[in-house]
């Protein structure tokens, strides 16, 4: 069973910024819908009951799903801790924020800082996400430190920007500045990578299966295979991930950097021809 | 009770506990991982003398953490800080060194022992680790997706690790920060008392061919055959073990002897395994498989219940019991 909250249509002239921290497993599990309906929600500059603006079916379980486009409403499932929430629709900003356990699943877009400050739990955003995915909450030092986030589509700008631990996988193009200031885990492009990857990145490792030309602070360390690297297309797969033809048996270019800093990092280029 | 027309004696093995380890070798051909798997289980046949006992576990695993080819093998030692030093030692000099190897925990459980996690400073510095965490698994759950149905080979189940990169000349060694422990079972047993040594000997190696097919459970001792069985204690106060008089067919006339008229030489198997459950069904296979027109009796060495808390009487374990 799962708590279904379907979107009332024709609410808003135009588009108000929404704060959906609220719409989450961990306020509505074991809720009545009557409960539920009573949540607040931070329309504009007014308080609004989560009843007022969706119809609310069934109730009480840890799986929640959520019916509309939800591009105006921020910080959908906020701090999640448990359970299950879908979003069949576009997310607005900072979905996922500081999430640090179960299942967010968005189903169209997610816009910029989804999953930010993550702690924990999996982001599966089956469209493309905005810029800043995964980076860090406002006035903190470091974005995702544990968790995984996939990304069916692309991502824009500075994706994995100060990433602790964890994995990012996006499965499309990645914007510029993808990496910058990693200070370690893994992040996975399996379309092309924007220019400025990892600069000034610490450790971690980048990786693209698509050519690409690393700045002058990564310099080429030679072709190698990394057997690790099955463990990680291992789990890609049973995620659904398709993964690009010979990534997995095929050799990888590694660039050590960002040599103006700790230089303790990679970025690995797939080598078609391997 | 007679099987083939050997007499199975009404006894039984006595076995003990010891803490036991798994782990999974990996290389680009099956041939270096079991070079390396060698040399790994070497001096470890028994630990009256060799801090551990170590074999190579069953047929090649289908799956691996790495799509590589795999060999298992089994570390048993008395406890788990002896455990961890025998492991990281023989990680560290013989699969570490051994050409394109990597090495896995095969052992999911709550104790575990540092492994990867030592032995990673021999990247004096430039070793990295990699953390796979219980969200990428949750990923395949969100896609709707099974993960046992990851990877190539089709049934291979994610599994939370950490693992280490260690730079060495020909790439990484790749290996798992820590390995799980259980309580295994050592000292597994049964005694082949043949007509003569030829026929003792073909009648051990088909018990050793037949228990290899075994998953779970290793022959630490030389092609998985003791030539010297050993009983608790000796004439001489520094050691704990000596020959076993009663089997040595060179002394029937000298002690008192277990030994009929018509047996000329004595083999035993000995069997360690993660389990009580596994080193029976070894136990079965192997005697089975020894009986025949060479072989005059089975029998089993125990210590009056004294050794150990496993106790495998022959019988009833060959009639399914």
């Amino acid at each position: 069973m799962t708590t279904l909250l379907r979107l009332k249509a024709g609410l808003f002239d135009q588009p108000i910024p929404v704060d959906a921290a609220s719409l989450s497993p961990d306020r509505t599990a074991g809720l009545a819908a009557r409960a539920i309906a009573d949540l607040p929600l931070l329309v504009g500059c007014r308080t609004e009951r989560t009843g007022d603006l969706f119809d609310i079916e069934e109730a009480g379980s840890e799986d929640l799903v959520i019916e509309g486009d939800l591009a105006s409403f921020s910080r959908l499932g906020a701090g999640m801790t448990r359970g299950r929430l879908t979003l069949r629709g576009n997310a607005g900003p900072r979905a996922g924020s500081g999430m640090s356990g179960g299942i967010l699943h968005i189903e169209g877009d997610a816009a910029a800082h989804a999953g930010e400050g993550m702690r924990g739990g999996a982001l599966l955003v089956d469209g493309s996400a905005g810029d800043h995915l995964g980076a860090p909450l406002a006035g903190h030092a470091h974005g995702v430190n544990r968790g995984a986030i996939l990304v069916r589509g692309g991502a824009g700008a500075m994706a994995g920007f100060r990433m602790r631990r964890g994995t990012i996988v996006i499965a499309g193009d990645a914007g510029p500045g993808a990496g910058t200031a990693m200070l370690a885990g893994s992040l996975f492009v399996f379309g092309s990578l924007g220019i400025g990857a990892g600069a000034l990145m610490r450790r971690g490792t980048i990786l693209t299966t698509r050519p690409h030309d690393p700045a002058s602070v990564f310099p080429e360390s030679g072709l190698s295979r990394f057997s690790y690297l099955a463990l990680y297309y291992d789990a890609l797969e049973a995620a659904g991930i398709v993964l690009p033809a010979g990534a997995r048996h095929a050799a990888y270019r590694r660039h050590v950097g960002d040599l103006s800093g700790a230089g303790r990092g990679e970025i690995l280029v797939m080598e078609p021809s391997s | 009770m007679q099987i083939d027309g050997t007499s199975i004696e009404d006894t039984y093995a006595e076995a003990f506990t010891l803490r036991t380890t798994r782990l999974l070798i990996t290389a680009e051909t099956e041939a270096w991982a079991l070079t390396a798997a060698r040399a790994m289980t070497g001096f470890a046949t028994s630990i009256i003398a060799c801090g551990c006992e170590a074999g190579i576990e069953g047929p090649p695993p289908g799956n691996t953490p790495d799509g590589r080819p795999g060999v298992r093998v089994l570390v048993l030692a008395r406890s788990a800080e002896t455990l961890r030093d025998e492991v990281v030692r023989r990680v560290g000099q013989c699969v570490m060194t051994s050409a394109t190897s990597a090495c896995w925990d095969d052992l999911p459980s709550e104790e575990t022992v540092r492994l990867g996690s030592l032995l990673r400073f021999f990247g004096d510095g430039h070793q990295t680790s990699k953390r796979l965490d219980a969200s990428l698994g949750l990923l395949a759950g969100a896609a709707g997706h099974d993960a046992g149905a990851a990877g190539a080979a089709g049934a291979y189940t994610f599994r939370p690790r950490r693992i280490w990169r260690i730079p060495v000349m020909d790439g990484e060694f790749v290996v798992d920060d820590r390995c799980g422990v259980v309580k295994g079972v050592a000292g597994g047993n049964f005694l082949i008392l043949g007509r003569s040594p030829q026929g003792t000997l073909r009648a051990a190696l088909r018990a050793v061919e037949a228990i290899r097919g075994v998953p779970g459970v290793i022959l630490p001792f030389p092609g998985g055959i003791v030539r010297s069985g050993s009983k608790v204690g000796s004439k001489y106060r520094a050691l704990v073990a000596s020959t076993n008089a009663a089997y040595c067919p060179t002394l029937r006339r000298s002690v008192e002897t277990a030994l009929p008229d018509d047996v000329a030489s004595v083999l035993e198997i000995v069997i360690d395994g993660l389990g009580a459950a596994e080193v029976r069904a070894a136990m079965a296979v192997g005697i089975r498989a020894a009986c025949g027109s060479e072989v005059v009796r089975i029998g089993a060495g125990n210590y009056g219940g004294r050794l150990g808390k496993h106790l495998f009487p022959l019988r009833p374990l060959l009639e399914g019991r």
